[in-house]
């Protein structure tokens, strides 16, 4: 059987791919702290009869874009966005994992929980507790926790050496194998969320791309199907 | 193709967004209605090539992995508990709690329920009730021929009686505060229900730390921000779209895969 059925077939099964990481980009729109991701393609070489080579295409990775997402003001006292590079860690039942989604809310014990009522780290990895009638909360952009009565934590930022390594964990949380490395440059900012980083015109022109391309490869897959029928036919008819 | 039903889980969403949107500015005048945001989180993802793996024998590593999304859950739909304005409405019975706490209201099963909504009514038989007739706890009953009513920001309930010089004490109101107010469930009626998220009530009186002070002839607004709704309701709408037309480039695209000939 001829290879050039099976190239534009590794085409059209990298448009699939392809086609779920824009889904869930355009799907995960509203969610905060989410961060785009980008397919990456390579050539994968294969030796074919006769000596040449023929290239299909692989998937190679997924880039996370690392860019920071829109700012959007909440005015929730518990709402925090990191204005620049760096993560927040959260304690889970699977370890700590990070966080840019930095939407929280108090348990009944008074620590600062995530939606999922995973603790958010303050330093040492200590939760952060707010006292019982202890009034609202203020965050400094130095990570600072305080209320009325006085300095209750502080919230440390990190960040890593290769953030591309890290891996998305669902839930808006991100884990790495890499150590955190502490910053205090980057200032939390109070009563704010970072949005999804997702461009909607790019999300949108990759998606038409890739129907596009899907359409390409499928009319070079019949253009290579007739060619293969009639020179079949030519070939077999008896003189 | 899984990107038809991810973008399913986005339309999802994006149809909560607008429920919770609308639910807001539905209750735009309803007396100290908090508004309400949908969280969105991404659901799992599914390793197609792990990232830290040896891609040699020489022990090179794969520096990013695949990593295919399954698309959004709606992770909560919680409260923004700040306060609502507060509008001057001169009837007596109005109280509005200007800082933290709640009125305790206790309901026909016994049960106690929780509200901020202060615009408060006498029973039959002089009692000081909801507008739905549930009884204030503490109990404050207001004696015949009472001609003034003053609470002070304290909670302390006066009584001016036809035919007295001064007024006379007749109550204390009290309020509750919680560990975790957005952790309250919502009963309706304003009303709303501990659960085991927001911690056990604290009682204190009005006016003490970390309780607010009441404001008589007061009612506390919703706090909703009908510009910041109105904003919401169209990212919403251009998300849904954005969904929407995902899966029709999927479908077109699944259309191109049965005409292969």
């Amino acid at each position: 059987m001829d290879t050039s059925t099976y190239i534009s077939l590794s085409g059209m099964a990298a448009r699939d791919q392809e086609m779920a990481v824009l889904a869930n980009n355009i799907a995960n729109m509203s969610s905060p702290g989410f961060k785009a991701e980008r397919m990456m393609f390579a050539e994968y070489l294969a030796n074919a009869v006769g000596g040449s080579q023929i290239s299909y295409v692989t998937q190679a990775g997924n880039n996370h874009d690392m860019s920071q997402g829109p700012l959007n003001h909440t005015g929730n006292p518990l709402d925090v966005a990191l204005n620049g590079d760096g993560w927040m860690a959260i304690t889970t039942p699977a370890g700590t994992s990070y966080t840019r989604s930095g939407h929280f809310q108090l348990d009944p014990q008074g620590e600062i929980v995530t939606s999922n009522g995973y603790q958010l780290q303050g330093d040492g990895g200590a939760p952060i507790v707010v006292p019982a009638g202890a009034g609202d909360v203020t965050i400094s952009p130095d990570g600072t926790v305080s209320t009325r009565q006085g300095t209750i934590g502080h919230i440390p930022v990190v960040t890593f050496a290769n953030p591309q390594a890290m891996t998305a964990e669902a839930n808006n949380l991100y884990n790495t194998g890499e150590a955190p490395q502490p910053t205090t440059t980057t200032p939390i900012m109070q009563g704010t969320v970072e949005d999804s980083n997702l461009q909607p015109v790019l999300a949108i022109t990759r998606l038409m791309n890739a129907a596009r391309e899907m359409t390409a490869e499928k009319n070079f897959g019949d253009a290579e199907n007739n060619r293969l029928k009639t020179a079949i036919e030519r070939l077999g008819k008896t003189v | 193709m899984r990107s038809l039903s991810i973008a399913a889980t986005g339309m999802l969403a994006q149809q909560l967004n607008v429920e919770v949107i609308s639910n807001n500015i539905a209750n735009l005048n309803t007396t100290a209605f908090k508004a309400q945001r949908a969280e969105f989180q991404d659901l799992l993802y599914q390793n197609e090539r792990n990232v830290g793996a040896n891609s040699s024998d020489t022990g090179t590593l794969v520096p990013v992995g695949v990593q295919i999304g399954t698309g959004v859950k709606a992770a909560a739909v919680y409260r923004i508990t700040g306060q609502g304005n507060l509008v001057n409405t001169n009837n007596a019975l109005d109280l509005a709690i200007s800082g933290r706490g709640f009125f305790q209201v206790e309901m026909p099963d016994g049960t106690t329920t929780y509200t901020r909504a202060g615009s408060f009514q006498l029973s039959a038989t002089g009692e000081i009730v909801t507008a739905d007739g549930f009884v204030i706890q503490p109990g404050i009953t207001l004696p015949q021929n009472t001609t003034n009513i003053t609470v002070n920001a304290n909670g302390q309930v006066l009584a001016q009686v036809a035919g007295q010089l001064n007024p006379q004490t007749v109550g204390q109101l009290q309020l509750v505060n919680f560990p975790n107010e957005a952790g309250l469930s919502q009963q309706g009626s304003n009303l709303l229900a501990e659960t085991p998220a927001s911690g056990a009530p604290v009682t204190g009186n009005p006016g003490s730390t970390a309780f607010g002070t009441i404001q008589q002839g007061f009612l506390e607004t919703s706090n909703v921000n009908v510009v910041s709704e109105i904003t919401n309701l169209i990212t919403a709408q251009r998300a849904y779209e954005m969904n929407s037309k995902v899966i029709q480039t999927s479908d077109q695209m699944m259309s191109t895969l049965n005409q292969i000939q």
